[in-house]
This record gives structure tokens, sequence and C-alpha cells, in this order.
């Protein structure tokens, strides 16, 4: 159905081809994963299928793609969309719409669908794909797992022959997951082709018929979902390729609680917490959490059971109801007082950044005269040595993820609260976002936000889950 | 009354006749009777909290103006001009919560379609509707970070420092924005936007009686009013 001869392509400004002599060919009804590190060019097939590549993002492509057989490169991304759908990684820019019914109607609606036609979409849409509750909904206030499946209910709302996700779990618990899995088995009985490049793999692995592990824009191998699942995990883990079995909490966990084990007070310890919107609904209760120095927590729950909010709360953005105390002192920390303790590495951290160099991030709150050296030796443990005077923002996400961090330290935060600091990363950046937490970990406290429960085994010494409207 | 709806070309005209009874200074009573329409339909719409919010900051408004001018102290001189402003537009703030709160983007842009505004100036109001709430987001986001680092964004901070103040906010704002328009872009693309020159709606809109009455009374009124300028009444 789809076929690529010889492909290869570079962006304009830089010397590097991204893609390098590809050859494939995708049968119709076909499920195919591109496997492999960030930046070795599954998106860029992707892109090249769905014709945001040449016509969006500009750049040297040669060799030759077809789609039955006529030549892909030719047509519009619009045209193509007739043919093609694509759900993406980040939730809050995939509308267009503020409304999930305009949204739902949206592909439709730009293709000059009769109203009979958009009637009966809908309807088998929200029947198929158990919408429901999401229909006549204002998106803004949506959980990121909703926003993501109005995404893709769009999708299949204009019934493409060919479905193209990139990295669609990247900002989703598990049970969004399992939502988003559902629909896969769906489109693969409905015999559409599926094409799907992601790091988190444990979910797809009954569905996918074929495997492409991309390395340094070459497609490496191609393999089975039994290959994967059979591999030895320092094979896989070398290849830079995450679990393909559904990740549980690790054992270490089944006792873990709020308290600490023997019941003694903690470095910090929180009492009576509590958030509350400005309507009255209590979003989250927690009794007591005892904490010490050096523990990593890891806060799990479910999309919108405000995890964010209680990282919010112990900064002191927000201020919350409730007692937070520092062993060394009897007074209840106020708001004001909790943002000179914490820090936040937000989901966004392009929101953290507004100086023009990365050492004057690093200086902005420095008083000493002895600051500079902290900030370089710093700098030096998080691998930014040789960026000090670059910008900040036009380092990548990682690099980025890092300054804040480094700021954090430099600020001398004893608290240091991460906002799911592995959405969308492969195995690799995963472990090295792992090691330089445990790193950073010696005489404070961190507390990790996170659905990426792989990633929660590897690092936190105790979790505890948030839900929604009730008490722990 | 079940779902009362106004055809969002009845809202446009109905606005750009507002608009023009405030800016040409018409009679107090007349502006009043619109200020009522604008609440009325708030009202028949069921937005019953709106109605309430606006109300209490209309006394409000009266209120300071009442002491405005009774009392002469010169403090209070100097925010005469906003107080004024503000209860002049104040008749466009309740109205165009009703639109906003009533209109679809479907419904909004099958209007534009109907009156033959052409689909690049449809995506650009699009866009901006789009955009308006996502600006609001980023920036409690960046401001939330900011905070964590020291920088507050009280009056004072921002009276003493107001370049760096906007400086610190602008460049997070604007790359954001950046980032969010382009993905922004390729999702409408993907999603076919663009590819004729009209789209299809499921939603219908159409005049009815009620939207007879409603333009009707309006155009009425603002007629009333020039009569009364002009000294025919």
């Amino acid at each position: 159905m789809i076929s690529f001869h010889d492909v290869s392509f570079k962006y304009i400004e830089k010397k590097e081809y991204i893609l390098k002599n590809i050859n494939l060919d995708i049968q119709k009804g076909e499920t195919v994963l591109f496997l492999g590190k960030s930046g070795t060019g599954k998106s860029t097939i992707l892109n090249i299928i769905n014709g945001i590549i040449p016509n969006y993002l500009e750049g040297d492509l040669s060799g030759q793609v077809t789609l039955n057989g006529k030549n892909l490169t030719s047509s519009s991304i619009q045209e193509l969309s007739k043919q093609i759908g694509s759900v993406f990684q980040n939730p809050k820019s995939q509308f267009f719409n503020l409304d999930t019914t305009d949204e739902l109607l949206f592909g439709l609606s730009n293709h000059r669908a009769n109203k009979e036609k958009m009637e009966q979409r809908l309807s088998t849409t929200i029947s198929n794909l158990k919408i429901k509750n999401l229909v006549d909904r204002n998106i803004f206030q949506l959980s990121g797992g909703e926003k993501q499946k109005i995404a893709y209910s769009s999708v299949y709302m204009t019934d493409p022959d060919i479905i193209i996700f990139d990295e669609p779990s990247s900002n989703l618990d598990s049970d969004a997951i399992e939502d988003l899995r559902d629909l896969i088995e769906r489109l693969k009985k409905e015999g559409k082709t599926i094409l799907i490049a992601e790091h988190r793999i444990y979910y797809l692995m009954d569905y996918v018929d074929r495997i492409v592990y991309m390395d340094q824009g070459e497609i490496k191998e191609i393999m089975s979902a039994e290959q994967i699942i059979n591999m030895s995990d320092e094979k896989r883990q070398a290849m830079g390729i995450r679990s393909p079995i559904t990740p549980v909490l690790h054992d270490r966990f089944k006792f873990s609680n709020l308290g600490l084990n023997d019941n003694k007070k903690g470095d910090l310890s929180i009492k009576d917490f509590s958030y509350s919107h400005t309507y009255g609904k209590e979003l989250w209760y927690i009794p007591e959490l005892q904490c010490e120095k050096n523990e990593i927590i890891g806060i799990l729950g479910k999309n919108g059971s405000g995890k964010t909010t209680l990282g919010y709360t112990i900064s002191g953005i927000l201020k919350g109801k409730g007692k937070m105390k520092l062993s060394s002192s009897n007074k209840s920390l106020k708001a004001r007082h909790r943002r000179k303790l914490c820090s936040m590495i937000m989901q966004d951290v392009n929101h953290q950044l507004f100086l023009d160099t990365v050492l004057k991030e690093l200086l902005f709150l420095a008083k000493k005269d002895d600051s500079l050296d902290k900030a370089r030796k710093i700098a030096e443990k998080l691998d930014l040595l040789e960026y000090l005077e670059a910008h900040p923002l036009s380092l990548s996400g990682g690099q980025k993820q890092r300054i804040v961090i480094a700021s954090a330290i430099m600020d001398g935060k004893k608290i240091i609260i991460f906002d799911e600091p592995t959405s969308g990363l492969d195995f690799d950046s995963m472990n090295n976002v792992s090691e330089l937490i445990k790193n950073i970990a010696k005489d404070k406290i961190i507390f990790i936000i996170s659905h990426d429960i792989e990633f929660v085994n590897k690092i936190c010494t105790r979790v505890f889950f948030l839900d929604k409207g009730k008490k722990l | 009354m079940d779902n009362f709806r106004l055809d969002p070309r009845t809202k446009l005209i109905i606005f750009f006749i507002m608009g023009a009874a405030i800016f040409s200074y018409m009679p107090t009573f007349i502006v009043g009777i619109y200020g009522f329409i604008a609440f009325l339909l708030l009202l028949l719409s069921k937005k019953y909290k709106y109605v309430a919010v606006y109300i209490i900051l209309y006394f409000i408004i009266r209120v300071t103006i009442y002491f405005i001018y009774n009392y002469d102290f010169l403090f209070l001189n100097s925010f005469k001009g906003i107080v004024n402003i503000f209860s002049m537009y104040f008749l466009f703030l309740v109205y165009g919560r009703y639109f906003i709160l009533t209109t679809s983007i479907s419904e909004f842009s099958l209007a534009l379609e109907k009156i033959r505004i052409p689909l690049g100036i449809q995506i650009i109001l699009l866009v901006m509707i789009r955009y308006f709430p996502t600006i609001r987001v980023e920036f409690k986001s960046i401001f939330n970070a900011m905070r964590l680092r020291g920088v507050s964004f009280n009056p004072l901070g921002f009276i003493r420092y107001p370049v760096k103040t906007i400086e610190y906010l602008y460049v997070p704002l604007v790359y954001s924005l950046i980032k969010t328009g382009d993905e922004l872009t390729v999702a409408a693309l993907t999603r076919g936007l663009g590819l004729y020159m009209s789209r299809t709606y499921l939603t219908e809109i159409g005049f009815t009686f009620r939207d007879l009455i409603f333009i009707f009374v309006s155009f009425g009124l603002i007629l009333l009013g020039i009569l009364i300028k002009g000294g025919v009444i």
C-alpha cells in the first residue's frame, strides 16, 4: 500500500541526513511499529507519509514514496488527510475547537461531508469508542488523557484507511493506555493500516505484525513482537527498547504508605493537607505524610487526579489547606516559605527558562562572590559546562531539564518536585534522568509525579496514590 | 422556555447596533435598555451565575460613581476616568460574555460563511478564539514557574522593574505560543483544514421570529435615540 524506495531526507538547516536509503513496503491492513532511540528518524518516516514532510517541514527529500502506486510526495497534506489520519504526542495542541463535538466533526467538516454522513459517523464513533461522557464538553477543562481520547476519536470520525500514531501514549496514565489499546484492537479488526512510533511498547505487543528497528536514520532490523518478547533484557536494553511486558509496581512498594515505617517524625511532615477548587470541591486530602532526607517519593494516580496540583501545593504555588513542617522548626510553613524551600521541574520546562544564557539562569538568585565557581561545579556535574553561554531555549529537551535542575540546586532548594520527568523519553534518556535524580538526591527530599511505572520502579524509594475526591 | 437560541448573525447585528448606540452617546435611558436586553439574553440562556456576577459588578460601579461625584476627594478624582470608561464599556462586557457563552465555534464559522466571509479570514478568527484560552493557560504556568524563582508579579514589583518583568514573561510566553502554533497548524492540516474553499456543518442556524423581534427592538431603540438627539421628539 505504501512503499519507500531509496528514500533519504535531511532538514534544510542540518548537514546530517536524518533518513538514509530507506526501503520499506507496508501492506494494507498491516500494523507496523517503529522503534529506536529519539532522533533516529521514526517520526520522520511517519511525517513523510502524512505529507508534513515536504509540505510543512522542508528539506531535501530524495527517492520515491508511493501510496497505492501513486507518487505520495506530490500531494498536499490536506488531500492526504482523506486517506490518512494522524494522532500526535501532545494532547494540548491537537485540538482546534473549544467544544468536543465541534472537534469530532472538524475533519468531516473540512472534507465537505454531508449531514447524514456526519450524523452517522458521530453516533458510530460515540458508541464504538465509548466517549458519550466526553460529548459537548469544553476541551480546555478535560484532563490530558481525555484530550488525547478526543484527538484519536476525531481521527476515527473521518474513517481513514491509514492511521498514524506518533508517540500517542507519552502523556497517558495506564488506564488511558488501556483505552488506546482498545482503539488499536478495533482499528485492526476494521482492517486499517496502522503505523506507530512509540517508546512505551507493552500495550502494542498483541497487535503488531512487524517491528521496524531504526538506528541513526537507517532500518537496522525488521522483527516480530515475539522476537522482542523473547529477547534477553541485556540485549533489549542495549538496543534502547523499553519493556514489552505490562509494567507492574515493584514488590518493595507493597507496604509503602504515607507514614514512615517506625512511626517516627520525618524531616518534613505534612498534616491534614488538602486542596479545594474555588467552587468548593476537594480535589484530594492527605491526612499525614512523613518524609525523610534522601527519599525519592513517587506520587502516582490517574490523569486528572490532581497530582500536579499536589506538586504546586507542596511547593507553595498554591496555598492549599493544612500544615507542612520541617523537623528543625515548630512553625508551619506558609506558601511563601514553601516557595523558598521547594523547586518544581515542570512537565513543560520551556516555561521555566527566561534568561538569555544558561549561566545567567544559574546565577539568577546568586549573591555571593563564590557563586560563579559553584555554578561551574554544578554545571559540570550535570553536563552543562560547555553550554554555559548558550541560549537555554536553543538546547535539547533533556538539556533544558538539566538547566532547571541545576538552578534548583544552585538556589539551595531542599525539596525538588519532578512533574512527569520522563514523558516521551526513550529507554536511554529515561535511564539518564533516573541516574541524574539519584545523583542529586543526597540531603534532599525528592517527589516524583509520574505515570511511568517502569521509571518509578527504577528510582523511587516509596510511592503513594492520589485518588480524586477520596481520602487516602 | 427550552434552550433559548438566537442566530449568531442576529447576535452580531445586535452587537454592532449596541456599539453604535454607545459610541454616538445616545441618551442614558436608551443605553440602559440595551443593558437590560443584554441581561435578559443572559437570563434567557440560563447563565444565572453570570447574571448575578454582573449585577453585583454594576452596583459596585454605580456606588463608586456616586462617591466620586458627590465627595470631592483628590484621590477619588484620579479614578474618575477609569470608572467612566469602565461604566461605558460595561455593556460590552455583559453582551460579550453572552456571545461567547452561547455561540459554539462551528455555529460562528457557519454564520461567517453565510455572510460570505472568505475561509482565510474565518481561519484567522478561529485561531484567535482558540488562542485566548491558550494564552491564559500558558501565562498561568509561566507565572507559577517564576514565583518559584522568587520573581513575583505583584503590582509593586511591576512598577519598580517594568521592563525586566515583561522580559521574563515575554520570552517563555512567545516561545510556547510559537511552539503551540506550530503543532496546532500541523494538527489542523492533517485534518484537512483548507482542502476546499468552504466547509460543511452539522449544526444549523437560521432566523426565527425570536431573532426578528430582537433585531427590530434594537433597531427601534437606536432610531428613537437618533430622533431624540435630533430634537424631533
